[in-house]
C-alpha cells in the first residue's frame, strides 16, 4: 500500500448536509470560474501580499525595494483593471454570440459551434459552458497580448512613477539629502549632508 | 447573413477539443499571458528613464523571474492542489449529502472515500440526477483549489523566489559592471605611461627558455 494511499485514508469523510449551503458553494464555484471575477480575486489578493513582500526585501537597498514595490503596485492595479475589463467584455460578447438556435446565421450565433449534435443532449449545457469559458479565455489572451503593451505598460509606468515621486517628496521632507541621484559626486553629497547647498542657511 | 467558414470551423474545433475539459486551455493561455506580460514589463522598465542603473539591474531580472517562477510554481503548487481536490470529490471524501444518499441506496456505502472509488465511473451515475449534483460540486472544489493554489503560488511563493533570484542577478551584474569600470580606469593611466615612456633598445634575453636549444644547435 503506497504512502499516498495511507495518507489519503487518514482524511475523514465529509458530507455537506445543508442544501442551502451547497447552493451557495455551487454558485461561488460558478462565479469564481468566470474569467473576470477570477482575475479580480487574484488581483485583490496580489495587492495585499506582493507589495509587502517587495518592500521588506532585505536583499536590496531601501530605494530599490521601494521602487520595486511601487512598480508591483502599478503592475497589479493596471493588470487587474485592464484584465477585468477585457475579460468581462469578451465573456459577455461570447455569451451573447453563442445562442443555441442555429437555424439561421445571425450575430447572436456567430460563435455557436455547428457540431453540437454529436453530443448527448443532457451533456450539452455543461459542454457549452466549458466551450464559452475556453473561447473567451483564448480570445482574451489574444487581445491581452495587445493591451499589455497598449494599456498595461503606460498605466504601470504612470502609477509607479507617481508613487516614486511621492516617495521622493516624503524622503525630501524627512531627510533633505535622501533624494540625491545615486551617482551624485562626493562634494554634492557632503554639502547636502551638512545642509550647505543653499549657502549654509538652514 | 452568411458567416465566413473560418469562424465556424474555429468554433467547431474549440468545441470538439476543449469543451470536455478546459484545463489545458486555461493552463496554456495563463502561461502565454504571463510570458507576454513579463516581456512587456521588461521593455517598460528598460525604457523608463526614471529608474537608475542599479534599480534596473534588479527589476529586469525580477520581471523575468516573475514569469519563470510563476510557471514553475503553478505546476508545483496549483496543479497538484487541483488534482488533490478532484481526487477528494471523485472518491467521495467530500460530497453533498444528496449524492451520498444515492450511492448508499445502490449499496456502495463501503466504497465511499476509499482511494480507488470513482464516482463518475459508477454504472448508475448517468441515469440519475447524480451527474448534475456531482458536476456542480466538482466545479466548486476544482475552482476553489485552483484559486487557492493560484493565490499561494502567484502571490506568495513567486514574489519571494523572484526577489531572491533578482538580487542574485543584480549582484552578478554589479560585479560585472565593477569589473568593467575597474578595467577601464586601470587602462587609462597604463596607456599614458606607454606613450610617455621612451622605447628601450632591444637587449638579448639572458635566461631564455630556448637557450638549451641554442646550445644544442651550437653543438651540431
Amino acid at each position: 500500500m503506497g504512502i499516498s494511499r495511507k495518507l489519503f485514508d487518514l482524511i475523514p469523510n465529509i458530507s455537506i448536509k445543508n442544501n442551502d449551503r451547497l447552493k451557495i458553494l455551487n454558485k461561488a464555484g460558478d462565479i469564481m470560474g468566470r474569467p473576470m471575477p477570477n482575475r479580480l480575486i487574484m488581483g485583490a489578493t496580489a495587492i495585499v501580499s506582493q507589495p509587502l513582500i517587495d518592500e521588506h526585501n532585505k536583499r536590496v537597498d531601501k530605494d530599490t525595494a521601494r521602487a520595486s514595490r511601487n512598480r508591483t503596485i502599478g503592475k497589479i492595479v493596471a493588470g487587474t483593471t485592464v484584465g477585468c475589463i477585457v475579460r468581462g467584455l469578451i465573456f459577455k460578447l461570447i455569451n451573447s454570440c453563442t445562442n443555441e438556435d442555429i437555424s439561421v446565421d445571425r450575430w447572436n450565433n456567430l460563435f455557436t459551434p455547428r457540431n453540437t449534435s454529436t453530443v448527448e443532449a443532457r451533456m450539452l449545457p455543461n459542454r457549452m459552458r466549458n466551450y464559452r469559458t475556453a473561447l473567451s479565455t483564448i480570445i482574451a489572451m489574444l487581445v491581452m497580448l495587445e493591451t499589455n503593451v497598449v494599456f498595461d505598460l503606460p498605466l504601470t509606468n504612470m502609477i509607479s512613477n507617481a508613487l516614486n515621486s511621492r516617495d521622493a517628496k516624503k524622503r525630501n521632507k524627512s531627510q533633505p539629502g535622501a533624494n540625491q541621484p545615486p551617482n551624485a559626486d562626493v562634494k554634492t553629497k557632503m554639502l547636502d549632508t551638512f545642509n550647505l547647498t543653499n549657502g549654509g542657511k538652514s | 447573413m452568411k458567416f465566413p467558414p473560418q469562424v465556424t470551423k474555429t468554433a467547431d474545433f474549440i468545441f470538439q477539443h476543449f469543451s470536455k475539459d478546459i484545463g489545458s486551455v486555461l493552463i496554456w493561455t495563463t502561461i502565454v499571458g504571463w510570458i507576454a506580460s513579463s516581456a512587456a514589463q521588461v521593455c517598460g522598465i528598460w525604457r523608463n528613464p526614471k529608474y537608475t542603473k542599479e534599480q534596473k539591474s534588479f527589476m529586469i531580472p525580477q520581471e523575468i523571474g516573475d514569469a519563470g517562477v510563476n510557471i514553475l510554481s503553478f505546476f508545483a503548487i496549483t496543479m497538484p492542489l487541483k488534482k488533490f481536490a478532484n481526487k477528494l470529490v471523485k472518491t467521495g471524501k467530500i460530497m453533498p449529502r444528496k449524492l451520498m444518499s444515492q450511492i448508499v441506496r445502490h449499496g456502495d456505502t463501503q466504497k465511499i472515500g476509499s482511494y480507488d472509488f470513482d464516482i463518475p465511473n459508477l454504472p448508475y451515475f448517468h441515469n440519475s440526477n447524480m451527474e448534475k449534483t456531482y458536476n456542480s460540486f466538482h466545479n466548486f472544489m476544482s475552482t476553489t483549489a485552483a484559486v487557492t493554489g493560484g493565490i499561494v503560488s502567484s502571490n506568495i511563493v513567486t514574489p519571494l523566489l523572484r526577489n531572491r533570484i533578482a538580487s542574485k542577478k543584480q549582484n552578478q551584474t554589479k560585479l560585472k559592471l565593477d569589473f568593467i569600470e575597474n578595467n577601464l580606469s586601470n587602462n587609462a593611466p597604463v596607456q599614458q605611461t606607454v606613450v610617455n615612456t621612451p622605447l628601450s633598445p632591444l637587449k638579448p634575453i639572458d635566461n631564455s627558455p630556448f637557450d638549451k636549444f641554442k646550445t644544442h644547435v651550437m653543438s651540431i
